[in-house]
This record gives C-alpha cells, sequence and structure tokens, in this order.
C-alpha cells in the first residue's frame, strides 16, 4: 500500500500527460478531466492522510537497490500540507473550469495547472535534496507558465523568471556543496554526517536554502515577485500562487528546514524572526497603501506569511501549533479572497477599489464571501487566523518575544484597518444605480464551499481533533529526524 | 437565632408583593383584604421574630429588629390607609408598597453588608417607582432626581462598604471610608447639603409613600450609620469627624426648620421638617454617648410616628380640597374634626412639647448635648431649642392656615372621615404620640438600653425626668382645660372693627402666606432663602448646571486626543507607505538588489 505515497504526483502527471495527448483540442472534455484528476489525487491524498494520521508515517522506496534509490515519505505534518493543498486544489479547478472559459487554449491551462500540483505535492513526498529541487523547478516552470497565461504583460514576469533561475541556480550550488562535502544527496545521510562538517560549510548551505525557500515564501525582502505576479496571473492561479505555493513550497521547506534538518543552528530562528516581522509591517503596510484590490490580498499575503515565519522563529510547542493553525486557516481564507476578487472581476471588469461601487448590492453573494474571508484574515474570532494569532502572541509572551508580540498585535490592528477601509470604499459604498449582476453560480459553490471551510477553520483546535491533527504535525516538528528513515 | 423567623417578614412582604402580582385580575375589594392581611403578618412576624429571638439577640440585631417592628407598623399604617386615599391604584401600586417595605426591613435585618446592599438597591428603586408612580411632569422630574443622588449615594456605600477590610489598614484608608459611608447614608437620611431630593420627591410620591418615606427610608439610611459609626467604626474615633457630624447636625436641624417656615406646599413643608427632625437624630449620634444614641433612636421612633401622622393628615386635606397649597385651606376644622385633632397632637409632638413623645427624645438629646461638654455640643443644644421653637412655629401657621379661619374653598358634601382604614391608623398613631410621651420608660429599658450596652442609672433616671414632665404637662393641661372651659364660657365674641367698611371673611382671614412673610426679610436669612429658592445650594442642580461643561471639557480632551492621534497616525502611515512605494513594481535591478541584500541578511545572521 505504500505506493500510495506517490499516488498523487503520478496522477498529477500522467493526467497532464494524458490531457496533453488526447483532448488539447476539446476544452471542455479538458476541462472535466482535469476536474477528475485532482479529484482522484484529493481522494488519495486524504485516504492517505487517514493512514498516515493514524499510524504514524509512511515510506515508498523507489529504486535498484538500497544504497541509489530515492525514498518518499508522508508523515503527518506533509500529510496534513498535502490535503489541504489538494482539497484547495480541486475547489480551485473547479472554479477556473468556468472561470478560464474566456481565455484561449485552455487545456494547456490545465495541463501546466497538474503539472504544476504534481510539483507540489512532489515536494511534499520528496526525502531527498535533489528530488526537492527537481519538484521545485517542475512546480516553478508550470507556475511561470501560468502566471503568464492572461494576455496581459509578459514583461513583468521576466525578472521573476530571471530571478527564478537565479534561485535555481543556488539550490544546485547548495546540492553541489552537499554533495562535495558529505558525499550524498539524501537528507538522513546527510544529517548523520553533518557531524563531521565543517560549521562555516553548515551554515553556508543552510544560508542558501533558506533564501531560497524564503524567496518563494515571498518574505521580505524576497518578496518582490509575488505583487507583480498577482497583478496578472488568472484568478485561480492567483489563489493557487498565494494559497498553496508560497506556503505548501516556501513554508513547508522551511519548517522542515529549521526543525528537522538544520537543528543545530538556532540562528535560523533568529533569521525567521527578524524577517517574518519585517514582512508583516511591510506587507502590512503596503497593503494599507495599495488602490488594487488584488495587490491589497498579495501584499496582505506577504504579512500574513510573516506571521508564519515569526511563529516558526518562536519556536516550541506553541509556537509550531501557532504557525500551523495559522497557515492552514490563511492558506483557505486567502485562496477565498482571490477567487472572489477574480469573480468580482470576472463580473465587473476591474479590480480598483476606487472603480468598485456598491458591491454589497451588486453582487450580494460574492460580498459576503470576500467580507467572511477579510474578516477571517483580520483575526475576528470564530474563525481559525484569530486562534492562529492568538497561539502566535502567546508564544511569543511565552518565550520573551514581548515586542514581536506587540508587532504582531499592532499589525493585526493595520490588518482590519485597510479591509475595513476596502470594505467602505468598495463594498458598502452606495451606488446610484445598484445593477444587480451577480456572477455565474458555478462560481459561487466552490467558493461557498471555500466559504464553509474558513468558517470552521476555528475546528481543528476543538480538543479531540485537535490532538489527531495538529498535535500529530507538532510532534513531528518536534521529535522527528530524518536519520530514522535511512535507506540501509 | 432562628433565622428562618428572622427573615420572615421579608419574606412575607415580598409575598405578599408577588400575590398582588398573581391576582391583579381580582377586584379591589379583594386586594384590599389581601394588602392589609399582608401588613398584618408582617407585623406579626416581627413580633413572633422578637418573641422567639429576643433573649439570644446581638445588641445590632436587637436595633435592627426594632427599626423592623417600627418600618412594619409604618408599613401596616399607611397600606391601609392608602386603601382609602388610593382607591383606583392598581396591583403595581400595592405590589411597589409591598416591595418597598420588604426591602426596608431586609435593610434592618441584614446579616452582611453586602445583604444590606444588596436591599438597598432594591429600596431605591422601588421607591424610585412609588416617586414616579403618579406620572406627573414633577413626579418624573423628582424621581430622576432622586434616582441620581441616591444612586450616587448607593455608590459611596458600596465604596465604604467594600473597603471595610481595609479600616485598620491605614488610617487615611479609615477617613476615606468614613466619609463615604457618611455621604452615602447621608443622601438617604436627607443630611443637609445632600438633601435636596427629599423635598421634591415627597410631594411627587402618593401621600401613603410618602409617609413611608418619611417614617421608613430615611430611618433606613439613620440605620445604616448608627450600625456603621456604633459598631465598625468606635463612636467618637476622630474628634474632627465628631465635630463635623456635630456642624453638620446643626446646619440640617436649622436650615430644614427655615425652610420649611416659607413653604406653602403642605408635602414640601413636611419634608423640610423631615431634614430638621434628622438633624435631631444626626446631633444626637453625633455626641457617641449612650444617652445620645438613646435620644437619637428614641428620636427616630417618634419621628416615624409623628411624622407619618402627619402625611396621613395632609393626605386628608390634599383629597379633601385637591390642593396641596396651604393657602387653598382653611376653617376645616368643623368638617375634619379626626384630622383636625391628630394633627395637633402630632404638631405638638413635633415640635417638642411635653406631654408628647418628642419631648421626650427631644430632652434625651439635650442631655446628651448638654453632658458632652463641648462647645459645639452646647451651640448644638441653643440651636435645637430654637430648631423646637421655629418648629412650633411653622406647625401654628399650618394649623391656623388649614383649620382655622375662612374655608377658602368648598368641599365636597360628602363626610371623608368615614373609613375605618383611614380613621384607626391616624387614631393609633395619635395614641401612640401620646403614650410613647408618657411611658418612655418600656421602649427604652427594654430596646434602646440593651442596644447601647451596659445599663447606666443615669440614663434611667433622665427618662424617668422626661416621663415626669410628660405627666406634669399632662396634669397642667388638664388643668388648664377644665379651668378653661369655664372662662372659655364667658368669653366675648366680636366683630372686627373695620372703620364702617363692609368687608368680605375673606378679606379679615389672616392669610398664611404673609405669617411669615417678615422672616423671609431678615438680613442673614434672606441670602440663605434667595440661595435656597434659586437652587444655588442644590448640589444636585449645580451638578447639572456644571455637567455639561466638564462634560464638554473632557469630550474636547477626548476627541481632540483621538481626532490627533487619528490623523497623525494616517498621515504618519500615508506617508510611510509613500516611501514603500519605490520598491516597487517589476524592475529586473530592483530584484536583484533586494534578492543580494536578502542573502546578504541571511548569511550575517546565520554566521553568527
Amino acid at each position: 500500500m505504500s505506493y500510495i505515497v506517490i499516488l498523487p504526483v503520478l496522477i498529477y502527471l500522467v493526467g497532464a500527460f494524458l490531457i496533453f495527448l488526447l483532448w488539447r483540442k476539446d476544452e471542455k472534455l479538458a476541462g472535466a478531466a482535469g476536474i477528475s484528476f485532482v479529484c482522484l489525487s484529493a481522494l488519495t491524498s486524504v485516504l492517505s492522510g487517514i493512514e498516515v494520521f493514524t499510524d504514524g508515517k509512511m515510506l515508498h522506496f523507489i529504486g535498484i537497490c538500497k544504497s541509489s534509490g530515492m525514498v518518499f515519505m508522508l508523515d503527518p505534518l506533509s500529510s496534513l500540507f498535502l490535503i489541504m493543498a489538494n482539497t484547495l486544489a480541486l475547489l480551485i479547478m473547479v472554479y477556473s473550469a468556468i472561470y478560464m472559459k474566456r481565455y484561449a487554449r485552455t487545456p494547456y491551462f490545465y495541463i501546466l495547472f497538474l503539472v504544476m500540483l504534481a510539483g507540489m505535492s512532489g515536494i511534499l513526498i520528496s526525502t531527498d535534496i535533489i528530488s526537492i529541487f527537481v519538484f521545485l523547478e517542475v512546480a516553478s516552470i508550470a507556475s511561470f507558465g501560468l502566471i503568464t497565461f492572461g494576455p496581459k504583460a509578459k514583461e513583468l514576469v521576466r525578472p521573476m523568471k530571471i530571478v527564478g533561475t537565479i534561485a535555481s541556480i543556488i539550490i544546485l550550488f547548495a546540492i553541489a556543496l552537499i554533495y562535495g562535502t558529505t558525499g550524498t544527496i539524501n537528507v538522513s545521510e546527510f544529517m548523520s554526517k553533518t557531524a563531521g562538517l565543517s560549521p562555516t560549510h553548515l551554515w553556508f548551505i543552510a544560508g542558501l536554502l533558506l533564501s531560497v525557500f524564503a524567496l518563494i515564501s515571498a518574505l521580505v525582502p524576497f518578496h518582490l515577485w509575488l505583487p507583480d505576479a498577482q497583478s496578472v496571473a488568472p484568478a485561480p492561479v492567483s489563489a493557487l500562487l498565494s494559497g498553496i505555493f508560497v506556503k505548501v513550497v516556501g513554508l513547508y521547506v522551511i519548517i522542515r528546514i529549521t526543525t528537522n534538518i538544520f537543528i543545530t543552528l538556532p540562528q535560523i530562528r533568529v533569521i525567521l524572526l527578524l524577517l517574518g516581522s519585517l514582512s508583516m509591517v511591510f506587507g502590512g503596510l503596503m497593503a494599507y497603501g495599495q488602490k488594487n484590490i488584488r495587490q491589497v490580498y498579495a501584499y496582505s499575503t506577504i504579512s500574513q506569511m510573516g506571521y508564519c515565519a515569526v511563529a516558526l522563529g518562536i519556536g516550541g510547542y506553541l509556537g509550531s501549533l501557532g504557525v500551523l493553525m495559522y497557515c492552514i486557516a490563511h492558506t483557505f481564507a486567502n485562496s477565498l479572497l482571490f477567487l472572489d476578487i477574480g469573480a468580482t472581476e470576472y463580473a465587473a471588469g476591474t479590480a480598483e477599489a476606487d472603480e468598485l461601487i456598491g458591491l454589497n448590492d451588486r453582487m450580494p453573494t460574492t460580498s459576503l464571501f470576500g467580507r467572511i474571508g477579510m474578516l477571517c484574515i483580520a483575526g475576528i474570532p470564530p474563525m481559525g487566523n484569530f486562534w492562529g494569532q492568538i497561539i502566535i502572541i502567546i508564544a511569543a509572551v511565552k518565550a520573551g518575544w514581548c515586542g514581536i508580540a506587540v508587532l504582531c498585535i499592532i499589525i493585526a490592528i493595520l490588518t482590519l484597518g485597510y479591509f475595513l477601509r476596502l470594505q467602505r470604499s468598495a463594498f458598502s459604498s452606495k451606488t446610484e444605480s445598484p445593477v444587480g449582476k451577480e456572477v455565474p453560480k458555478t462560481l459561487l459553490v466552490p467558493m461557498g464551499i471555500l466559504t464553509i471551510l474558513v468558517l470552521l477553520s476555528g475546528i481543528l483546535l476543538v480538543p479531540g481533533i485537535k490532538e489527531h491533527t495538529l498535535d500529530r504535525a507538532v510532534s513531528v516538528m518536534e521529535h522527528f529526524t530524518y536519520m530514522d528513515i535511512r535507506p540501509y | 437565632m432562628n433565622v428562618n423567623v428572622w427573615f420572615l417578614p421579608v419574606v412575607i412582604s415580598f409575598g405578599t408583593a408577588f400575590l398582588h402580582l398573581v391576582c391583579k385580575k381580582a377586584g379591589r375589594d379583594i386586594r384590599k383584604w389581601l394588602s392589609l392581611v399582608g401588613a398584618l403578618a408582617v407585623l406579626c412576624s416581627c413580633f413572633y421574630s422578637l418573641y422567639v429571638n429576643y433573649n439570644i439577640l446581638t445588641n445590632g440585631e436587637i436595633l435592627g429588629l426594632l427599626f423592623a417592628i417600627l418600618i412594619s407598623f409604618i408599613g401596616v399604617f399607611s397600606i391601609s390607609y392608602s386603601q382609602w386615599y388610593n382607591p383606583e391604584a392598581n396591583f403595581v401600586y400595592d405590589g411597589l408598597m409591598f416591595l418597598f417595605m420588604g426591602s426596608m426591613l431586609g435593610v434592618v435585618l441584614a446579616h452582611s453588608l453586602i445583604a444590606l446592599y444588596t436591599y438597598w438597591e432594591i429600596m431605591t428603586i422601588v421607591s424610585f417607582f412609588l416617586v414616579l408612580f403618579n406620572n406627573t411632569e414633577e413626579s418624573r422630574k423628582a424621581s430622576l432626581k432622586y434616582i441620581i443622588m441616591t444612586g450616587a449615594g448607593s455608590l459611596f456605600l458600596l465604596f465604604g462598604i467594600l473597603g471595610i477590610w481595609l479600616l485598620e489598614e491605614n488610617i487615611l484608608w479609615k477617613h476615606i471610608f468614613f466619609f463615604s459611608i457618611l455621604v452615602g447614608t447621608g443622601i438617604k437620611a436627607g443630611l443637609f447639603p445632600l438633601h435636596t431630593w427629599l423635598p421634591d420627591a415627597y410631594p411627587a410620591a402618593p401621600t401613603p409613600a410618602s409617609a413611608m418615606f418619611s417614617g421608613g427610608m430615611i430611618k433606613a439610611g439613620i440605620y445604616t450609620l448608627i450600625r456603621f459609626y456604633f459598631f465598625i467604626f468606635t463612636p467618637s474615633w476622630s474628634i474632627g469627624w465628631e465635630s463635623i457630624m456635630l456642624i453638620l447636625g446643626i446646619i440640617t436641624l436649622l436650615g430644614g426648620v427655615f425652610l420649611a417656615l416659607i413653604q406653602h406646599d403642605i408635602k414640601r413643608l413636611l419634608a423640610y421638617h423631615s431634614i430638621s427632625q434628622i438633624g435631631y437624630i444626626f446631633l444626637g449620634i453625633a455626641c457617641g454617648t449612650q444617652i445620645g444614641l438613646v435620644g437619637a433612636i428614641y428620636h427616630a421612633i417618634n419621628h416615624s410616628i409623628f411624622k407619618s401622622l402627619l402625611f396621613l393628615g395632609a393626605g386628608v386635606l390634599i383629597k379633601a380640597t385637591g390642593s396641596r397649597r396651604l393657602e387653598d385651606y382653611g376653617g376645616l376644622s368643623k368638617k375634619l374634626p379626626l384630622t383636625f385633632g391628630v394633627m395637633t397632637v402630632a404638631a405638638l409632638s413635633i415640635s417638642g412639647l411635653p406631654p408628647f413623645n418628642g419631648f421626650v427624645s427631644k430632652w434625651l438629646i439635650y442631655q446628651a448635648l448638654l453632658t458632652k461638654h463641648n462647645e459645639i455640643a452646647t451651640f448644638g443644644f441653643i440651636a435645637a431649642l430654637l430648631g423646637s421653637v421655629l418648629t412650633l412655629a411653622s406647625f401654628i401657621k399650618v394649623l391656623n392656615d388649614s383649620f382655622m379661619g375662612v374655608r377658602k374653598k368648598e368641599i365636597s358634601a360628602e363626610r371623608l372621615e368615614t373609613s375605618p382604614f383611614m380613621n384607626i391608623p391616624m387614631v393609633l398613631l395619635a395614641a401612640g404620640c401620646l403614650l410613647f410621651g408618657l411611658f418612655p420608660g418600656f421602649v427604652t429599658e427594654r430596646f434602646l438600653f440593651p442596644v447601647v450596652g451596659e445599663y447606666l442609672p443615669i440614663n434611667m433616671s433622665l427618662i424617668s425626668m422626661a416621663s415626669y414632665y410628660g405627666w406634669l404637662a399632662m396634669t397642667i393641661l388638664t388643668l388648664l382645660f377644665v379651668a378653661g372651659r369655664k372662662w372659655v364660657k364667658g368669653a366675648r365674641k366680636t366683630e372686627v372693627f373695620v372703620g364702617g367698611e363692609v368687608l368680605s371673611d375673606e378679606a379679615t382671614a389672616f392669610d398664611g402666606t404673609h405669617f411669615y412673610g417678615t422672616v423671609k426679610e431678615l438680613s442673614p436669612i434672606k441670602k440663605f432663602y434667595t440661595a435656597e429658592l434659586s437652587g444655588h445650594l442644590d448640589i444636585y442642580q449645580q451638578a447639572l448646571r456644571s455637567l455639561p461643561d466638564v462634560g464638554r471639557f473632557f469630550i474636547n480632551i477626548y476627541v481632540e486626543a483621538i481626532d490627533n492621534i487619528y490623523a497623525k497616525g494616517t498621515s504618519l502611515l500615508n506617508s510611510l507607505v509613500e516611501r514603500l512605494k519605490l520598491f516597487k513594481k517589476g524592475i529586473l535591478t530592483r530584484y536583484l538588489v533586494w534578492f543580494v541584500v536578502g542573502i546578504m541578511v541571511i548569511m550575517v545572521v546565520i554566521s553568527r
């Protein structure tokens, strides 16, 4: 049964290939096939997740002999991210089946979408650096394709591509260093040999890896690509990027680096605190200054990623719990926001806050979903972000980082402030001629499901559920080392 | 003690109020008897409690029970009277009366200070509704004033109660808490600068309720003050406070009676007299001696008796003429002989004339003031004498205006004094006035000396002396009456000489409006009157006047501060955001610069 670990990746890759071969001319069939493949993959990930959460972890070995193969692994932490990513991807896929109708060559969109999902799922199950690199490349190249799928400025994406390539080179450089110093690319073997490594080498490798994944998590000062990408990408891609990509590829790997791989480097936590607070402040301030609602959401994403990084930097049980809770709740809420503004743009033709007036009257359901998402991210109690935020603040105070706690509170107020301003200018304002122009129902359905998920996101902390989900993942963050899964 | 029996009066009162609620559909005839039976049951339960518990009570508990009996007596009389006075009143009124009685009983019977405070608040709220009950413009204003002032008083009392465990910590705290308790109870009792709700609320309330206010509620305030001053603080614990209390007593006594002199509204006049009598009680308490306390409590009891009697009599006058103004009365002695009789008794009692009860208690207070050997107390003695004289003067005006002279307003033809519900309470209260004056030993020996602690022969001899004076006055009065009857027979009645001009009866009548008109013009008192009448002495009105300014001041500060913070904050935020926008939009060099900077930061930190 252990092949279920690699099944999602396989399904995505095979699906992409099949769509390319069979249905690249037929948009409808391609869309249906895309949805069913993502659905299949989500089901598989849930099934594997059930097994992982009951039994611990699952390993799958591919290779000729023990010394020259690859181990794929699902443990509660990666399984949590996998389920989250795949269920969200399903909703986004359903949404894009309607949304993408106005674009040309949509089968290629589905192909790229599946490839990107394959890359992200692959990163979650990798245990060696080279496969992480490969899947990262798969995901990021697909994402470039997706971002530029729209007719708008391809110019904007060029620097992004260049920086992405530089990042790939840096990873390759790090891999070369690892292989050169320890003679292996497998993480568990690398860890068993870190003791013999010179400290300079160790921190240098860690620093290189950290910079790349900080770039992907869009932490300040590596954040520039995210708002630019969001300004041109189609709505499903925005949701995918801001909701899943930065979390699954960026934050997940940073969690692994910080908690499981470079355990001997406590400076990493200081860096995370530094970058996290910078992101919180900078993202919040920039979001405050934006006129375009998409840009507000993009900078808000940066700010919230800062929270996650800060929580990770604080560490300990509460910090780990906080980062997971905040990450999950924010993933759902943020995807909802991007889908929502995409739908609004779909109907109204613009995402500028000044031009959108009286959304509450014109499209009541869409704006209701948007408001719920905003309230969730701003940390209004019944929803998950509030609990995440409060756990982070408590963790910060307990760990003695009172300044960070105060900063968290101030940025939370700022977040509420810019969201309320949006509410006032775009949502609650009165129009002279309110034209009822609600988006198609098929767009509303995935958004509605997502809204329910957002509203329920606090449920993960309910005692009884928490022990079986979050606590398992937290114990992975606290106790797991890659040494346990050495292939021989 | 038997706690079940101890709280029986409270339970029965509240239960009767509840029964009124249940029987709200029942006719007046049924609820009339329900009220009467309920009130009598409360009274009986008080006596039963006395019978069961008397031997095992502590000082304070005896005092509480004594006040409970007093309140239930006044309650029985007022409730019985109100069956005649307010025959159309609905169940709300009856229920409120019983709730009021029950909460007052709760105050005096409460075991703990928090329970006392709770009942105190119930009492405040219920009495607020009683003041509001007539729902006229006047009563709305008065009730608002009442609830605000007494609510503030409750806060002071609560502050004092909550701080009681800090008393021994620090002398400063002790002073602060004593002040707050003095203010809290003083507002309820009508202490002079805090009295101003009283002359507004009494006329506004229905007359039986006014009687209960005067007979019960301000006594609950006095009870609480005694409980605090004598049982929690030691009496005379601070010379300064003792002097302040003496001075406050003198001011209350004289201020009340001077203001009463010039009133035309009979209930307002009685309200000012209540304030004045509270001044006497306060002087007795302020002495802090045993005889002072006995005098104060005895005067509180007596004041309840004669003041509620006066209110009931005033109610008859109001009912008969439909007016509260003394100018509208006159010549009613023929029509209302019983009222005339009992009001005369009550007026003589309140003025402290010998055979009646007011004399005995005032006598005890005089003795306490004299034996205090203190300049202020001696001055208080003179003030008390003066107050008695002025009280008499004031009541001569009342009696003359309402019962003597020419009838100015025709009253309805049918006879008024027929209902036993109204006659019996008045007669019993008048009898109480006489009995408490002639046999003061009974109450003082059984109830008051246990309260003050050990028995001192000197106190008893003082009381027997008062009683002796009472009997002497009784004898002389009887002799005078017998002799006078012969003498009056020979008296000659002539027409008023007006120089031939024919005048109407109204023109020759001596009008009460001008009775003490000259007093108003006396130079030092004139200022006092003008200040009081224009509301300068009224702390409530002063507060109302200054409140908007104070509020505006704070609101201005607050609003400006918030505005400033908001404006400064947003402008700062905007300028910050403007600067940050420099690092925007996809230019490759910026990407690279930030990327390199980021890597360098990470490398620098991680290499540490």
